[in-house]
């Protein structure tokens, strides 16, 4: 049997496999270049920008928990307009598509972003960031509530002809209901989850392990969850759902993909084994050549689920 | 250019106290890591510990094809490192971070090393005294169970000075001490230094009054260890900024700075 075919289209973004990295684990792509040739992945999803530089918050920003990781980083980047002139320049050059995850503390400041980076060439798509959790304005704040994740998608959407991804938090009760919102406000697909707000106390100190007191809670222990999720979002939206939290390996790529998820995207994963992405687009090949799937839509939201009387 | 390598565990063995040093054979690294820089070892195989944990590289040999870590059993990660046996196998990424400046043209340096911060410090020793640099270093130890990491620092030929906390060997106290009873015409040309913060904030004031440059090796909690998560965040002098300072990643514009650039929180 041929090779199965793993392209995948997120709208007019068009990935030759499914697999793209997470924002915040990627750098601007130089970080893993070493390792490995990026033009491999699916897609490359960089580090946030904000539209003015903001420094971070506090260290530690970073602190190890069961099968998992909290952080709180505090969104630190130069800003949109040295990302344009210091980053973009290269990331152009680069044979995959550049995805930029985006973060304001104003509507306005979405707007600005994206209209700035509509006039930048060689960038694929924008990823609206409403769930960070570890900035005290805008963030996460923009999406907990259907209402304010739909103001903030469709003014971007009035900004830019490009690709729009959501990328939606767990910090929720009903994250479908979120989804449903952003595709009505006209995003082309939704990315989940991001960090499950967490904490984390030294008992000697008494102190918090983070300096931001709480933060992020990603890697293998939060896999459940955004499976459970990616399910839920994947059943109710038209369009695709990338999915992440926790994937490591391409078992839990597939499992994700089963779930629901178009694409998969790696984010702590990275931090284990650095050419992470490429061994699961790897395992992702041959696990559907094994079971003699041709393309990806052979797996995509193909749980097998029993109704029980 | 850094890469993954698998190194082969051919010791591991406690130096007394919680200390431990392994010496792995990992040619790749062993030929062309850099004094102050270190490695990112993978001491799990399974999800928990999660990450992977950073260490100076003690020392080298690049014929021998080894490198050699010095650490501490301060958590679960190199708990379980510790009982690890020669034989295995870990993975690791080298070689990470920036190094000593060791192309200098001086003749005294001043080599200060406190508990896990002696780690990054035996190579750099080697390195300045086979260029003929007269080398004192200075040790500061919890207590004299460790005392064959003196011995490995006057076999590289330095002079050493010891300080424990409970005064089993050398003085009784902190090795800054030695600092303040340095006389003027002791005075070194450099100083290198890697140890607690409160210490390393010591060696900045002394060598701040004392007109002497240098640099030290700083440790922040680490997620990636290439530059991709912003998580070692550390305050570093910064004309480009307003408030003069910016946040900089110990793992790739560190874990050597100059000393004069870090600012630390008193």
């Amino acid at each position: 049997m041929n090779n199965p075919d793993l392209r995948v289209s997120i709208g007019e973004i068009h990935m030759k496999n499914p697999v793209m990295t997470a924002s915040g684990t990627y750098g601007y792509g130089e970080a893993y270049s070493d390792l490995y040739d990026v033009n491999f992945l699916g897609a490359m999803v960089v580090k946030g920008i904000t539209p003015e530089p903001r420094k971070g918050n506090p260290p530690p920003r970073i602190a190890e928990t069961p099968a998992g990781i909290l952080n709180a980083i505090g969104l630190q980047n130069p800003g949109v307009e040295k990302f344009i002139l210091d980053e973009v320049p290269r990331l152009m050059k680069l044979q995959v598509p550049v995805i930029v995850n985006m973060s304001a503390n104003t509507i306005e400041g979405y707007q600005r972003l994206a209209r700035r980076l509509d006039e930048v060439e060689g960038l694929s798509g924008l990823e609206v960031n409403i769930s960070c959790p570890n900035v005290k304005q805008g963030g996460q704040a923009f999406g907990t509530d259907p209402k304010t994740a739909h103001e903030v998608v469709s003014k971007v959407r009035k900004e830019t002809k490009r690709p729009i991804i959501a990328k939606l938090t767990p910090n929720v009760t009903n994250i479908a209901s979120i989804a449903v919102s952003v595709e009505d406000a006209g995003a082309d697909a939704v990315s989940l989850i991001n960090t499950l707000l967490g904490m984390a106390i030294d008992i000697k100190s008494k102190r918090p392990l983070l300096g931001n007191v709480v933060g992020g809670l990603s890697g293998p222990a939060v896999k459940p969850v955004a499976v459970r999720m990616v399910w839920e979002t994947a059943q109710v939206v038209n369009i695709p759902v990338i999915g992440m939290g926790g994937i490591t390996s391409w078992q839990d790529a597939v499992e994700f993909m089963i779930a629901g998820a178009s694409a998969v995207a790696i984010g702590t994963g990275n931090f284990t084994n650095p050419v992470a992405a490429v061994d699961i687009i790897d395992g992702i090949c041959a696990y559907m050549k094994e079971n003699n799937m041709e393309k990806t839509t052979d797996l995509v939201g193909k749980v097998s689920i029993e109704t029980i009387e | 250019m850094i890469f993954q390598e698998s190194g082969l565990i051919a010791a591991n063995e406690s130096v007394g106290d919680r200390f431990y040093r392994m010496a792995l054979f990992a040619p790749r690294t062993a030929s062309k890591v850099k004094p102050g820089q270190f490695i990112h070892l993978k001491c799990s195989d399974t999800a928990d510990p999660l990450l992977r944990r950073p260490f100076s590289v003690y020392d080298w040999d690049e014929k021998k094809k080894m490198i050699t870590i010095l650490y501490a059993v301060v958590g679960r990660g190199t708990e379980m490192m510790s009982k690890m046996k020669s034989g295995e196998k870990v993975n690791l990424m080298a070689p990470l971070g920036t190094s000593f400046s060791i192309d200098v043209n001086f003749n005294e340096a001043l080599v200060i090393g406190g508990g896990c911060g002696i780690g990054p410090l035996l190579g750099l020793v080697k390195q300045l005294v086979k260029k003929g640099i007269e080398t004192t270093t200075l040790l500061g130890m919890k207590t004299g169970q460790t005392s064959i990491l003196i011995d490995d620092f006057l076999l590289a030929g330095a002079t050493v000075k010891v300080a424990t906390n409970d005064g089993s060997i050398g003085i009784k106290g902190h090795v800054t001490e030695f600092l303040e009873n340095t006389e003027k015409k002791e005075k070194p040309d450099f100083v290198y230094a890697c140890g607690p913060n409160p210490m390393l904030v010591s060696v900045q004031k002394w060598a701040r009054k004392q007109h002497i440059p240098g640099e030290i090796s700083i440790e922040e909690k680490m997620g990636c260890g290439t530059g991709a998560c912003l998580s070692c965040a550390c305050r570093i002098q910064s004309q480009d900024n307003e408030d003069g300072w910016d946040y900089k990643r110990v793992c790739v514009e560190g874990p050597v700075f100059s000393l004069e650039e870090v600012i630390f929180d008193e």
